[in-house]
């Protein structure tokens, strides 16, 4: 329930935010509580899609950006499909969600990633980084084998690794603390839950929601996108472990063969290629209900992942062809999609797989719903 | 002085009618069915007074009956009109009742021995009448109708019971279709509503139709009415037997931007009536009302709301219910809804539901234009509410605009007025 101190409207002209964010049924809205009543998650758990959107037309900021619900939808269109107003509370949830990926940031700097002219002067600016950064740590490019290690040197590849992934370490701590604290204004005040109950919920949710998506699962039908999304995370996941795998053995002198993350990075690699191809036909097909309506944040992160992942694929094929320009202008396009994907995670629309599982976890221990 | 035509016998046009024909002007009252009497006489009790429909309506009924300047011209249709205000050649086809009025007595006897069974529209199918029938026991004009569909002589040349039992010889199975032209001053149509029951969300979220206990409230009207199938004791469709709790959801099928974006303006205080009828009939049954806005605006409204609550202990719950679950086995229904004054998520079960399905005019086509609502067009909606932009028509009743029963007559008798000027400036 709202607490008294929030009765006063906050920021009168919220929905309109929200509005040119995606969610352009807010005003619609009459508050028949259908779109709660018919979400799938209503079943495990308290989803509050009337009242997020009550708090909007209220204009009860803090409440908004302290609310878990918009992530705990995954957008499967019912409450969109039965809105009585055409409200379209589906597309409401994701503006808050991008609203929320907003405020969060350090300086709001995530404004940059929703405005198409910032976005392609970021992308302008990211490949003028990483192509100096190529050009400076460049080595020898040998053509008559295909050497990726002389032509960009592990070390060298290595230790950029390390500094955005210490990068995104910051930032993402910055970021989580920040939706801590307006989670615990919001939903969290003057609660308090035993270190036990912290630690059993997070690893009930890192196992079954984070790395098996069991609410994605849970209505019938609906089986071909949750493949594809868990074949999008495995994909990430095994990638991100293959690389793991090469950096230690390299450092650690473990010896590890080579082929073991090859192996695990192509079927990693397979899993990212379909998942994406599969919710870029969706977008384009335009039938389903989340895909209806694809704004730059859906673009963004499906374009660089599947990029990323067509680059990398190219690659191991020219590789294993044994042509060494293009393993190498390939390998220089691979290795800018990935940067860019890394530089704008905490931004965009990927923080989703960070921010989801927190508020997850928040509203579990706070509200103390079953997951 | 010419003739004015009303179109549609139902409260607001039997009020046009008396109104004319007692200033002198002889009227021609066009009803569809074979009765005169519209969904009123379907009605059991009528809010906020909870006077029986029928017992106000009936009377009025008679008094068009009997009126030497009105002549009923009921089980027909207008098929064309010509000519313009004050002067307007209109022609009217008789649809063979198959029996002759001018014999039969109304006795009945025929229905006795009919031996084919229809779904009784008066009663919206919760019984069966015969293929040869009166709508209903105070129906005007009281003469048998052979619905042709259902005949068995008609269908399969085997049978002619009525003709047979028939103590007047008033049956006459070669009746054929009768064109006739009239020429009047004015035309009031008056043609009603239905409600709108063929939306994917009454049959698939609300399941009616697929669950036997899910009512329409016109369906419920009938079921509560002393005059209805089962005297007005209410049983369930599925087991005969009592509910328990009933539901009552409001604004089906309409405040809905995809079905129907209009307040039916009448179902807030129809459901809040028939929930009274419901405690007045079995106080034991518990009534809830799933509403999102309670419109009591009329006079004497909002007291009828309060007293269902205070009085008759009737529960309100501010939620539109998502969907509508059966128990296959008890045939209960677990209606799934977000209580919106606590932000709460509940299934609750209830023995009978009854949906307030929004409503849509019966629009006499291309003699009325409408409007993009699907209701009539007005000439001026402030100052000219009755008239058609057409001069010399008007529209009256749920046919102009949502409206219950005072609204409706108080638009028959202002379409009266405005008709007999036409009427007394012609020749």
């Amino acid at each position: 329930m709202l607490s008294p101190k929030y009765v006063v409207p906050k920021k009168p002209d919220l929905s309109n935010e929200l509005i040119k964010l995606g969610g352009e049924g807010i005003k619609r809205c009459y508050q028949c509580g259908t779109c709660t009543a018919i979400c799938p998650l209503s079943k495990t758990q308290t989803v509050a899609v009337r009242r997020m959107i009550k708090k909007l037309q209220l204009g009860l900021e803090e409440e908004v950006l302290g609310d878990p619900t918009p992530w705990l939808c995954y957008f499967c269109g019912d409450c969109n499909e039965t809105c009585p107003k055409d409200a379209t509370p589906g597309n409401i949830m994701d503006a808050i969600r991008k609203y929320q990926i907003i405020n969060y940031s350090i300086g709001k700097f995530a404004k940059v990633f929703y405005d198409k002219v910032y976005a392609l002067a970021s992308l302008v600016v990211m490949t003028i980084i990483g192509l100096i950064g190529m050009y400076t740590f460049h080595g020898e490019m040998v053509t008559n084998v295909v050497d990726i290690d002389s032509f960009i040197p592990s070390e060298i590849l290595h230790d950029a690794g390390l500094v955005l992934l210490a990068y995104v370490i910051i930032v993402m701590v910055v970021h989580i603390a920040n939706m801590y604290r307006y989670t615990k204004r919001a939903i969290g005040y003057g609660k308090s839950a035993p270190l036990g109950k912290w630690v059993s919920e997070f690893f009930k949710i890192l196992i079954k929601e984070a790395l098996f998506q069991s609410r994605l699962l849970c209505e019938e039908g609906r089986s071909a996108r949750y493949f594809a999304h868990i074949g999008v995370i495995w994909g990430f996941i095994l990638l991100f472990a293959a690389t793991g795998i090469h950096f230690i053995s390299d450092s650690f002198g473990l010896g590890v063969p080579e082929i073991v993350p090859r192996v695990v990075g192509i079927i990693g690699g397979i899993g990212l290629l379909y998942g994406g191809i599969y919710y870029l036909i969706r977008r384009f097909e335009k039938k389903e209900l989340y895909a209806k309506a694809s704004d730059l944040h859906d673009w963004w992160l499906l374009l660089l992942a599947l990029g990323s992942g067509i680059s990398g694929f190219l690659v191991t094929v020219f590789m294993y062809a044994n042509m060494a320009m293009a393993t190498y202008i390939f390998y220089g396009i691979h290795l800018l999609f990935v940067f860019y994907l890394i530089v704008s995670a905490p931004f965009s629309k990927l923080v989703h797989m960070i921010y989801r599982p927190f508020a997850l976890w928040f509203a579990s221990v706070w509200e103390g719903e079953e997951i | 002085m010419k003739p004015v035509m009303v179109v549609g016998g139902g409260i607001s046009g039997i009020q046009a009618a008396l109104d004319l024909a007692d200033q002198g002007i002889k009227v021609y009252l066009v009803e569809k069915t074979p009765s005169i009497g519209g969904r009123m006489a379907q009605l059991d009790k009528t809010f906020p007074t909870l006077d029986c429909a029928s017992c106000i309506l009936t009377p009025k009924m008679v008094e068009v009956a009997r009126h030497e300047n009105i002549e009923i011209l009921a089980y027909s249709e207008v098929l064309e009109i010509n000519g313009e205000a004050g002067n307007f050649k209109v022609k009217v086809r008789k649809k063979p009742r198959y029996v002759d009025v001018t014999k039969c007595t109304g006795c009945g006897v025929c229905m006795k021995y009919c031996p084919s069974k229809v779904p009784d529209e008066f009663n919206l199918g919760l019984s069966e009448r015969k293929a040869i029938y009166i709508p209903f026991p105070q129906a005007i004009p009281l003469k048998a109708t052979i619905d042709a569909e259902h005949c068995l002589w008609f269908q399969k040349n085997i049978c002619r019971n009525c003709e047979k039992f028939c103590p007047a010889k008033a049956i006459d199975y070669e009746q054929k279709p009768e064109d006739i032209e009239l020429n009047v001053a004015a035309i009031i149509f008056a043609t009603g509503y239905e409600l709108i029951a063929d939306h994917s969300l009454l049959t698939d979220q609300y399941g009616y139709g697929r669950y036997a206990n899910v009512y329409t409230n016109l369906e419920f009207e009938r079921l509560v009415s002393a005059t209805g199938p089962t005297g007005g004791e209410i049983l369930r469709r599925s087991d005969r037997r009592h509910p328990k709790n009933i539901a009552f959801i409001q604004c089906v099928c309409s405040r809905d931007v995809r079905i129907n974006p209009n307040c039916s303006s009448i179902c807030c205080m129809a459901s809040v009536k028939e929930a009274i009828l419901v405690r007045e009939h079995h106080p034991d049954i518990e009534v809830t009302i799933f509403y999102m806005d309670m419109r009591a605006f009329g006079k004497g409204y909002q007291e009828f709301y309060d007293r269902a609550k205070e009085e008759f202990g009737i529960r309100f719950v501010r939620s539109k219910p998502a969907t509508i679950v059966e128990d296959p086995e008890t045939k209960n229904l677990i209606i799934y809804y977000e209580d919106t004054h606590t932000s709460t998520y509940k299934a609750e079960e209830f023995e009978m539901v009854v949906l307030a399905v929004g409503i849509k005019p019966v629009v006499p086509d291309s003699f009325v234009p409408v409007g993009e609502d699907m209701f009539a067009q007005v000439k001026d909606p402030y100052l000219d509410p009755v008239a058609s932009p057409v001069p010399g028509i008007y529209v009256i009743g749920m046919l102009n605009s949502p409206k219950d029963i005072p609204d409706s007559v108080i638009q028959g008798s202002a379409a009266a007025m405005k008709a007999s000027i036409l009427a007394c400036k012609s020749e």
